[in-house]
């Protein structure tokens, strides 16, 4: 639905991501690499989208493209209704901040801040004093309330994990990406921020765009891109797969019987995910 | 962001730790410095504290260095200002001071202590309480220090300009010097420079200085209260200048290394935390940003240290004073005053040098881009950036026209330029390092990369990979050997030039020097029946005071080959010796032949009268003779021989003399005939006698009568006769170089021991992948002895062309080759030095990180 190339760009409000034939060639001594090939992809207002596909196949480069960390060798990206193009950088970093959250893999927190400091840190350095009960909420919201003070060195790395959420999320931003936010983390801890990504989008109408090579997670979101070679290859909802017969009302990620359709979802994302692999 | 920057600094405080310590040494000697600087103000001399006006001759602008005593009045001028000012209502006296040398001798060897000899009246103008006995009366008779333990009545040798004279002392004084009747002081002394004005209790002294100003008018200057400062002694006032000399050279070595080590110290810490940064723009920081962060960074630790800096130097600055007076950079008594605004100042200075040593740091840290959170941080892309290139080749190449502008250098100039050539080389070849070492690193660590074993592989790619890094621990050990190397081998090479320089003029068997005076009486000369010079200072109108010395007829033979006569004939005493002074407007220019009508000048009529006053007792002008004159005063003034000059001398008298002859290589700008000097200044002492082969026994035999004396060989004298300059030059380079090598260590420490800990994570993937402890602290170790060599090499490159331009202006000055002298042995222990703290500073971290993960 939202691959179909389209000749006028759609409104941002409903779709606050959109890429239009990106391109990006990484040159290098050793050859060129062209980690996105024409890409054009929409992402729509408070869903949760996953992008999947084999290594190399471009995910990480359509995320920093989208999020306007790196710039496309060709094509235009627009967030929220600007286009990233004419941008210089500090006008590109301060449409990152106010609209853009990120969650990576790890890496993600200043270490010599505490939790507080580091959820703080994008209020900060929007000139806005943090005022004390809005940044507890935010950490309450993600689980965190008795650890504010502290430093990263002493959380265990999905408490980390929660706090880099919970700093993406402080701006009120548009998109929220994260990119193997549960790569680093074991299945219990994955489980838990997976399904804070969720309520997000449930509770908070968040739109969220997350990479991931795990099928599981993928199951938590609405919709699932899959790359290879830099191109779309396949999409589809979450919704629209077979297991969708398990019950009705599945899509409350926190209903009782989410758990269980999850499980055979991913079953289902792993086979298309192993089809795609076999036709490369 | 400034704040961010004070948290950032809490959470990682042992990045900041090298940065905090050199700041601090650097603030701490900063306002040591300025509180010795504000302290060492002139205060009014003890001797005339009780007077409270004062009269002195007008003061002429010196060359910068130069320290001589202002023109002295003519005694008529005495005469007549001494009568007019006593008549002044409330005054009571007006005394004209006199001094000269005088020394007491004990057991056959000059006292030290006391080296100044007065007329009593002066003692009026002083607070001096009398403690013993009574004035003197009767020439002979002298009141001196109690110090000296004697007491009236006893006999009391005192040695004069003339020689020891048995002298009887009738009283002492709880102050310096020794006071003996004016009318000898009279003749022992030179001219008057300070008439003391004795006042009436409840005089007005405003009034009185009124009426002494009008007075005076323009011959001299009326002074009261504080302004009573500027009659300290001109020999103070020199020593003072000297230590102002070290005091600034301290300073500006100290600025130089704080901002280079904390500079580099900032940059190192920036590469590290690349990923931060770009984790900051990530979550939204601007570059702006991201660079006030490290300024607040910088700026955070910068008025930290400061303060402690400023504490420190409160606490060291009376130390350092007493310090600076015995090794006699500032004179006797001085002490230090603690005052606000030197400190306040301090401590701006080391904000300023925290915040220039961060601003290249905080650009490079503001070029992170955000997607560098998200990689592996080692193998750096660009290690050279244009604007790098640009500035490393700019200071190299200024540095290497300073070294060979070096060459062409006056010798002050040239040491000076070497200093600059070397800072400039040592900025230029830190900045080039990244371009500079792979290559270098290439060749060296070649043989490694074929052995067997995992170490050198890892040592080679490590060091190539990570060429930031190797640069940073570079230019630390960079900057040691190369300031250690650069100031040891210039003090060694001017010694030796010096040496040569002596040995050259030297063309005696034997030299006689001063041994507890300050200089040598015509006793002395007698007796050791040498050829000496007896320097003095001449006046010469629309001239700052002239150095010049009087030489006999048979020094001028002996040295003409050395003075290059460029015109006239070396001549200066015989024509006019048994013969008064020619008086004014008297001609006799024709006499010497070559008179050229052009050059010939007007004489000025005042001069030359000669008539002995009652004031200055008997003393015959003996004077008369030719000027012999250096090229350079000769060209600046247009004096050619036959030119006669209306001079005056150190008694306030003046005569006119006809210049016989101009001299390239002159050791004063002017000559004179030694009896010309004598009889004006009968106070002036002789440096040094050389002594012939022919009487060389015989001197050394009545060595025991050259009193304050000791008689060497010429080789002797060219080693160690180190004037008290040359001793104060040492002494200063030493603290120089010492205090260079300590802040470039401290720096070598620092770098090590941040690059170390900031591959603990390395080490662990090491250990994991099966390295023992032995073969990562291996790496490591070979890896600094590698930084450290290479370090050293470039500090020798950056030493060297400096040197050779220092030693080719020397021996162009010299005209003889001068050796360049590398004392190796020192360079070699700095070196070792580096290493060893390299090694150190780099296992320790090393171990503690392998224990971690054991
Ligand atoms: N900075 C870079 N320079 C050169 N090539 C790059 C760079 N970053 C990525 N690439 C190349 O671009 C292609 C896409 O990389 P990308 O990181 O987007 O893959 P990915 O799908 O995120 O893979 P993975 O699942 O392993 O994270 C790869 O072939 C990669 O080698
Ligand atoms: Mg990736």
């Amino acid at each position: 639905m939202t691959t179909s190339p389209s000749t006028a760009p759609r409104a941002a409000a409903a779709e606050p991501v959109q890429l239009w034939s990106v391109r990006k060639v990484y040159g290098s001594a050793a050859g060129e690499v062209t980690a996105l090939d024409d890409m054009t992809v929409s992402f729509q207002a408070g869903t949760f989208t996953a992008v999947m596909g084999p290594s190399g196949s471009g995910k990480s480069t359509l995320l920093h493209c989208a999020a306007g960390l790196d710039r496309p060798t060709d094509g235009k990206v627009i967030i929220d209704g600007t286009d990233l193009g004419p941008l210089d950088e500090t006008a590109l970093t301060l449409l990152r901040r106010k609209r853009i959250g990120f969650v990576f893999q790890s890496f993600n927190l200043v270490s010599a801040l505490t939790a507080e400091q580091n959820v703080a840190l994008p209020l900060r350095l929007a000139g806005i004093r943090p005022r004390g009960t809005e940044v507890r909420a935010a950490l309450a919201e993600v689980g965190l309330a008795g650890r504010a003070g502290h430093r990263p060195g002493e959380l265990s790395g999905g408490e980390q994990q929660r706090v880099a959420i919970a700093r993406a999320l402080i701006t009120g931003p548009a998109v929220l990406f994260a990119d193997e936010p549960t790569g680093a983390l074991d299945s219990r801890t994955s489980r838990d921020v997976l399904r804070l990504l969720r309520s997000l989008t449930d509770h908070r109408r968040q739109t969220v765009i997350m990479v991931t090579h795990d099928p599981v997670a993928a199951a938590h979101a609405d919709r699932v891109l899959l790359l290879a070679d830099g191109r779309v290859v396949d999409e589809f909802a979450t919704a629209d797969l077979p297991v969708r017969d398990a019950g009705p009302g599945g899509r409350e990620g926190d209903g009782g019987s989410g758990p269980v359709r999850r499980e055979l979802g991913a079953e289902a994302i792993a086979a298309r995910m192993a089809v795609l692999e076999a036709s490369c | 962001m400034l704040s961010m920057g004070l948290e950032t600094v809490r959470g990682r405080w042992s990045g900041f730790a090298g940065a905090f310590v050199t700041l601090c040494l650097g603030v701490a000697l900063i306002s040591m410095t300025a509180l010795v600087h504000v302290s060492a103000s002139p205060h009014v001399p003890d001797r005339y504290a009780g007077a409270g006006v004062l009269v002195r001759t007008p003061v002429v602008e010196q060359v910068e260095g130069f320290f001589l005593e202002d023109r002295p009045w003519s005694p008529e001028t005495v005469a007549e200002l001494t009568g007019r000012l006593r008549a002044i209502p409330g005054v009571a006296a007006a005394v004209p001071d006199r001094s000269f040398y005088a020394q007491a001798v004990a057991a056959g060897r000059p006292v030290p202590a006391d080296l100044r000899g007065y007329g009593w009246a002066s003692t009026a103008l002083a607070p001096y309480e009398p403690v013993a006995g009574r004035a003197p009366q009767r020439p002979g008779e002298v009141v001196l220090d109690r110090d000296l333990g004697l007491s009236p009545g006893s006999p009391v040798t005192l040695l004069t300009a003339a020689g020891p004279a048995p002298y009887t002392v009738t009283g002492t004084l709880d102050a310096p010097g020794f006071h003996v009747t004016d009318a000898e002081a009279a003749r022992l002394s030179g001219g008057v420079r300070v008439i003391g004005l004795v006042t009436e209790a409840g005089a007005d002294l405003a009034q009185i200085e009124r009426a002494a100003r009008e007075i005076v008018g323009g011959r001299g200057e009326v002074l009261s209260g504080d302004a009573r400062s500027a009659l300290e002694p001109r020999s103070d006032e020199r020593i003072r200048w000297i230590g102002t000399q070290v005091l600034t050279g301290m300073t500006v070595l100290a600025g130089f290394a704080s901002i280079f080590v904390v500079a580099s110290t900032f940059a190192f810490g920036v590469v590290q935390r690349r990923r931060e940064f770009g984790l900051l723009r990530l979550v939204g920081a601007t570059p702006r940003q991201v660079r006030r962060m490290v300024y607040g960074e910088a700026l955070a630790v910068g008025s930290v240290a400061a303060v402690a800096g400023v504490a420190l130097g409160t606490a060291l600055a009376p130390v350092l004073g007493d310090l600076l007076v015995e090794a006699g950079f500032e004179p006797p008594g001085f002490s230090v005053r603690i005052e606000a605004w030197p400190l306040a100042a301090s401590f701006a200075a080391g904000l300023v040098v925290a915040l220039l040593a961060v601003w290249s740091a905080s650009r490079r840290a503001g070029r992170a881009r955000p997607l560098e959170a998200l990689r592996e941080a080692s193998v750096e892309r660009r290690t050279m950036t244009p604007s790098r290139w640009i500035a490393g080749a700019a200071f190299t190449a200024t540095g290497i026209a300073c070294a060979v502008a070096t060459a062409g250098a006056e010798p002050g100039a040239a040491v000076n330029l070497t200093l600059y050539a070397a800072m400039a080389l040592i900025v230029g070849l830190t900045l080039l390092a990244p371009a500079i070492i792979p290559p270098v690193v290439r060749v060296v660590t070649w043989p490694l990369s074929r052995t067997r074993g995992a170490t050198g592989v890892l040592v080679r790619e490590g060091m190539l990979a990570a060429v930031r890094r190797t640069a940073a621990t570079t230019a630390p050990v960079l900057v040691t050997v190369g300031f250690a190397t650069l100031v040891t081998g210039m003090t060694q090479t001017t010694a030796a030039a010096v040496a040569t320089d002596r040995t050259t003029a030297v063309r005696a068997d034997a030299v006689v020097l001063p041994d507890g005076t300050p200089g040598l009486s015509d006793a002395a000369v007698a007796a050791a029946d040498g050829i000496a010079l007896l320097p003095t200072t001449v006046y010469a109108e629309g001239l700052p005071p002239l150095e010049a010395s009087g030489i006999t007829s048979e020094t001028l033979t002996r040295a003409a080959d050395r003075l290059r006569v460029v015109e006239g004939a070396l001549e200066t005493a015989e024509k006019g010796d048994d013969r008064p002074a020619e008086t004014a407007g008297a001609d006799e220019g024709g006499e010497h032949g070559t008179t050229d009508e052009d050059g010939e000048h007007e004489a000025v009529g005042e001069g030359g009268e000669h008539e002995a006053t009652g004031e200055s007792g008997k003393r015959e002008a003996a004077g008369g003779g030719g000027v012999i004159v250096a090229r350079w005063l000769a060209d600046e003034r247009g004096w050619r021989p036959g030119t006669r000059l209306p001079l005056t001398f150190e008694d306030g008298r003046s005569e006119t003399l006809p210049v016989t002859a101009v001299v390239a290589d002159a050791p004063t700008p002017i000559l004179l005939s030694r009896d010309t000097v004598r009889s004006h200044d009968p106070s002036a002492l002789t440096p040094e006698i050389l002594v012939d082969g022919a009487v060389r026994d015989e001197v050394i035999g009545v060595r025991d009568e050259v009193i304050g004396g000791r008689v060497l060989d010429p080789g002797a004298y060219a080693r160690q006769a180190r004037t008290e300059d040359d001793r104060l030059v040492w002494i200063f380079t030493l603290i120089l170089a010492g205090m260079a090598v300590g802040y470039t260590g401290l720096s070598i420490a620092n770098t090590m021991v941040m690059s170390t800990v900031d591959r603990a994570s390395d080490f662990r993937v090491l250990r994991m992948s099966g390295a023992t402890p032995r073969q990562v602290l291996g790496t490591v170790t070979a890896e600094s002895v590698i930084v450290a060599g290479l370090g050293a090499a470039l500090g020798v490159v950056v030493a060297l062309p400096a040197l050779l331009g220092m030693g080719s202006a020397m021996t162009r000055q010299i005209g003889a080759p001068v050796e360049l002298v590398i004392p190796w042995p020192i360079v070699l222990a700095v070196v070792g030095g580096c290493l060893v703290l390299a090694v150190t500073a780099a296992a320790i971290p090393t171990l503690a990180a392998v224990r971690r993960t054991r």
